[in-house]
């Protein structure tokens, strides 16, 4: 009996042992994708651009006769060590657009950062053709498009010509979702 | 056997008494090391959340850059040769440019003197030009009052004169999108002039 007792109480202290080294390094990450509707992350970039839009649950429509640009946001879950290895930023984004015109259409977009208090801001641009009542979408990766880093913390500018609309933001990112 | 049991129980005791406290011991260490963890993630979350107040929120890693066709361009080079001058922030490793506006303009603007001449430069002038001239950005309320644009064998340098600060921020932006299918990428300095005017530089990489 006694043992058995030392034997089980020297087992519970390994176990213990092992846990309190192990469970401080142990970090899980989760690779997500989210999408983001564009009437929650899109809008007018100036007030005369606000006024060609109507701002629709499944997409932000120019319904002008000119060009509106729009700004959009993406919701990062966490900022926490953003760019480090357990939160390493997006990877990949995509941007969707839809062409309600009976002829092709160009869609420009830009992907922003700044690199810090404002001093230079960046921007990475991408020019897409849209097919007469179709879809398609802009797509970033930091593989090919930032020399294999992923992006931390972007925006969006975008072009769109008229009868055109801009659907949604889906990302792709990994984060720590804890041990 | 009776006396051999009466020996060895008492050793036994005593080992399990050792054992349980050995364990008491791991269990307390455990618990003031996931303390002392929490502390310092709490620290490192408190200087994020300073740092985040007092500066912008769009905040990006230097090494993001335009890329494709000037994945390496000489303002990219430039830029991370800037960078690899900047601060390492603690507690979230993030990497920032160090240095005023004028300072990052001198160090592209030195980027852009290195580049070659190009005969056909002169061309795609012309299409910036044009871009600069569209609708919608002459009548965006935010356009600029002079415009000057110089291109090179893989980069274009564009001087812009603004009023005001506000239209100096916007219009870069809306530049920089429309000219998508000329320029991959731009990396854009505000200079602030003394009489109130906002001169902007954008150097942008050609496709």
């Amino acid at each position: 009996m006694n043992h058995f007792s030392v034997r089980a109480s020297a087992f519970a202290a390994t176990v213990a042992m092992f846990g309190a080294i192990s469970s401080p390094a142990m970090a899980v990450t989760q690779s997500l994708r989210t999408f983001d509707a564009a009437a929650g992350s899109c809008q007018g970039a100036l007030p005369n651009f606000e006024g060609l839009l109507r701002k629709r649950p499944m997409a932000v429509a120019n319904e002008g006769t000119s060009t509106a640009f729009v700004s959009c946001s993406v919701h990062m879950p966490s900022i926490f060590n953003v760019g480090g290895a357990t939160n390493p930023g997006m990877d990949q984004v995509w941007l969707g657009f839809r062409n309600r015109s009976a002829a092709a259409v160009t869609v420009n977009c830009s992907l922003v950062t700044s690199n810090g208090a404002g001093v230079a801001s960046l921007t990475i641009a991408k020019s897409v053709s849209v097919p007469a009542g179709g879809f398609t979408e802009a797509f970033w990766s930091g593989a090919a498009d930032n020399g294999g880093t992923n992006f931390r913390l972007p925006a969006f500018s975008c072009a769109l010509p008229p009868s055109t609309d801009i659907t949604h933001v889906v990302y792709n990112y990994t984060m720590d979702v804890g041990a | 056997m009776s006396d051999h049991k009466s020996v060895v129980s008492p050793l036994l005791g005593i080992a399990n008494s050792l054992a349980i406290i050995v364990v008491i011991v791991i269990a307390v260490g455990a618990y003031r090391s996931q303390n002392s963890a929490m502390a310092g993630l709490q620290r490192s979350v408190d200087a994020i959340s300073q740092r985040l107040a007092s500066q912008p929120a769009a905040e990006a890693a230097p090494s993001q850059r335009p890329s494709s066709a000037g994945q390496d361009g000489m303002i990219e080079r430039s830029y991370r040769a800037q960078s690899a001058g900047g601060q390492q922030s603690a507690g979230a490793g993030e990497v920032r440019a160090a240095g005023s506006a004028s300072q990052q303009a001198s160090g592209l603007e030195a980027a852009y003197a290195r580049d070659a001449r190009d005969v056909n430069g002169a061309l795609v002038e012309t299409r910036l030009d044009a871009v600069a001239r569209q609708p919608e950005l002459l009548s965006s309320g935010v356009a600029p009052e002079v415009v000057h644009t110089d291109c090179r064998a893989r980069s274009c340098r564009i001087v812009a004169q603004f009023k005001n600060a506000g239209s100096a921020e916007d219009w870069p932006l809306l530049y920089a999108t429309s000219a998508a299918a000329t320029l991959s990428g731009t990396r854009t300095v505000t200079l602030p002039q003394a009489d109130g005017s906002v001169e902007v530089r954008i150097f942008g990489t050609r496709r």
